[in-house]
């Protein structure tokens, strides 16, 4: 492959890849709930309007976000690179010019590009009206620092992670498995549950250190109030570390996937 | 343009181990242009024969040169794969993009990034296969002659040199796959086509040459005609109520209120058999019964297959 149809090959893969999934009921049917939800919860939730600082309650928004609504976007799309083990399908594009590896990764953009509008958008109103209630043009800042740190970070570590789920177990099963092992990254600290997790250190991938570093939120709530090598005193260091964590495992998730499903030839 | 293939060998690793299964076994093949038929029982080795040629695979040993290209080297696969139309026997198509956003994307992937040039080839394509009037309908509510024929539509993208069909006619009604035939015949050109199929008057009709495939071995390869002279004298018509002998290949059997008429390839006279002129049914049969019970032969480009 050379290096003139990468692009090409990735803007393919991205934008046809990405009018599938936008026509794929699954992704609206996992999604559009819980994005209902999370609205609902961001417009009541006293750990939300609680905070009386405007930028903390962009960073709590993000997080309730992040947490509810990536896991419709990796729920619905768990199924995604199933396609490419279709019979046939895969041997006819290994035959062209296009190399796997790019349309793996055009294939995850495009689906997961439409698949975070939704919420991307649905967060970003609560924003404008947060920031228009504030009278606080940072708060439009910290909307966007809050999608860039929070919100596609968590969404692309969840939607590697059930993809290449999804190309080891059947999809139902594979569904099942990112939500626990969502809950199980996010929600579950060690003071709730008798098992270690990683919630609550650099390695979870909810957005809490950038949260904490970048939009006011306390270090109480990156950390979950423990101690722990893993859960370091939040700065713009560790908060850099826990975004790059989250890339780090996207990229092994979808190094995993490719490989499988070369295997599968 | 010309397709060299020597001592190909191709085992797949299987989860005992030892040893591996070797579907290709060795096999030397010089196909120039014009549509070659590619014949073989189901296991013979065609699909990975084919999928091997568009370098979805690579062989374990052996050499393959298309136009020049070595297949085992980086810029002989990129060079063949400009080359290179491929119809893979199944299909799953993608069920939620039209025929057209499909072809486009084919398009995309194969190099065609001028819009313009991509545009035209698709609408020229559709109107090809006979599907403009569904092509902004989602291939899901596509019938399958429709969606077999979206996939002629994606391997001609490009205007490919080397064009291999795998099966393309499996599953098409008798309107669907006269229809392909005269597709395939309409391409002409100085291209290379190789088709592989079951359905021996697909190659009859369409292939000037044939290559037969047996166990991993090339069994004959020469004029399609050569292949139908392989049953002269052994092709036999026997009426209700003689005996088939145990040593013919009954190649069809037809019910009739007398009884059961049987037509067979022989290596003997059958005793109350009538001889009748051979098809190309009758001389695939007869090769495959002389490679099953004789060491392969290698191509026979002269055409002709004598049994035994």
């Amino acid at each position: 492959m050379t290096t003139a149809t990468v692009p090409r090959t990735l803007f393919a893969t991205v934008r046809y890849e990405a009018v599938m999934a936008g026509r794929a009921r699954v992704l609206w049917w996992a999604l559009v709930p819980l994005t209902a939800l999370a609205v609902l919860l961001a417009t009541t939730s006293p750990n939300v309007v609680g905070s009386a600082e405007p930028v903390a309650r962009v960073a709590n928004t993000a997080i309730l976000f992040a947490m509810l609504c990536t896991l419709g976007v990796a729920i619905g799309l768990t199924d995604r690179f199933v396609g490419h083990r279709r019979s046939g399908l895969t041997d006819l594009l290994d035959a062209t010019a296009a190399g796997g590896t790019v349309r793996l990764v055009g294939a995850l953009l495009g689906a997961l590009a439409v698949a975070m509008a939704v919420p991307v958008g649905a967060f970003l109103v609560l924003v404008v009206i947060t920031a228009l209630s504030a009278g606080s043009g940072a708060v439009l800042g910290a909307g966007v620092v809050a999608v860039v740190t929070i919100l596609l970070p968590a969404g692309l570590v969840l939607s590697t992670f059930t993809a290449l789920l999804g190309v080891l177990v059947p999809p139902a099963v594979a569904r099942v498995l990112t939500v626990l092992a969502w809950m199980w990254a996010t929600v579950l600290s060690p003071a709730l549950v008798p098992i270690p997790t990683i919630t609550g250190t650099v390695l979870s991938p909810l957005g809490h250190y950038p949260a904490a570093a970048w939009l006011h939120e306390s270090q109480a709530a990156a950390t979950y109030g423990l101690d722990g090598a893993l859960r370091p005193a939040v700065t713009t260091g560790s908060a850099l570390l826990a975004l790059l964590v989250a890339l780090a495992a996207s990229a092994v998730f979808l190094a995993l996937t490719r490989i499988r499903l070369a295997l599968a030839r | 343009m010309e397709v060299s293939i020597s001592g190909v060998t191709k085992i797949f690793k299987t989860r005992a181990g030892k040893g591996g299964r070797r579907v290709l076994d060795g096999i030397d093949l010089d196909v120039g242009e014009g549509m070659l038929g590619l014949l073989g029982a189901n296991g013979a080795g065609k699909t990975t024969l084919m999928r091997l040629l568009t370098t979805v695979l690579t062989p374990t040993s052996g050499r393959i040169v298309v136009d020049g290209h070595d297949l085992a080297t980086g810029p002989g696969v990129r060079a063949v794969k400009q080359l290179l139309g491929y119809l893979p026997q199944e299909l799953s198509l993608y069920p939620d993009l039209t025929g057209w956003e499909f072809l486009d994307y084919v398009a995309l992937l194969k190099g065609i990034g001028d819009k313009v040039t991509r545009r035209r080839q698709v609408g020229d394509l559709l109107e090809r296969v006979s599907l403009s009037e569904v092509a902004k309908e989602r291939i899901a509510t596509y019938s399958g002659g429709m969606k077999r024929r979206i996939g002629i539509a994606q391997a001609l993208l490009g205007d490919p040199r080397l064009l291999i069909v795998d099966e393309p006619t499996a599953g098409l009604d008798p309107h669907e796959r006269m229809r392909f035939r005269s597709l395939l015949a309409s391409l002409g050109g100085r291209r290379v086509v190789i088709l592989s199929t079951h359905i021996l008057d697909d190659v009859a009709q369409s292939c000037p040459q044939v290559a037969v495939l047996s166990a991993g071995r090339v069994a004959y390869h020469g004029a399609t005609v050569g292949l139908t002279s392989a049953a002269t004298g052994h092709t036999y018509l026997i009426p209700p109520g003689h005996d088939v002998p145990e040593d013919a290949t009954v190649v069809n059997a037809v019910t009739t209120p007398a009884g059961t008429e049987y037509r067979v390839v022989s290596p003997r006279a059958v005793t109350g058999g009538k001889p009748v002129e051979p098809t190309l049914e009758d001389g695939y049969a007869a090769l495959l019964h002389r490679s099953g019970t004789e060491p392969v032969a290698k191509g026979n480009h002269g055409g002709s297959v004598v049994i035994s």
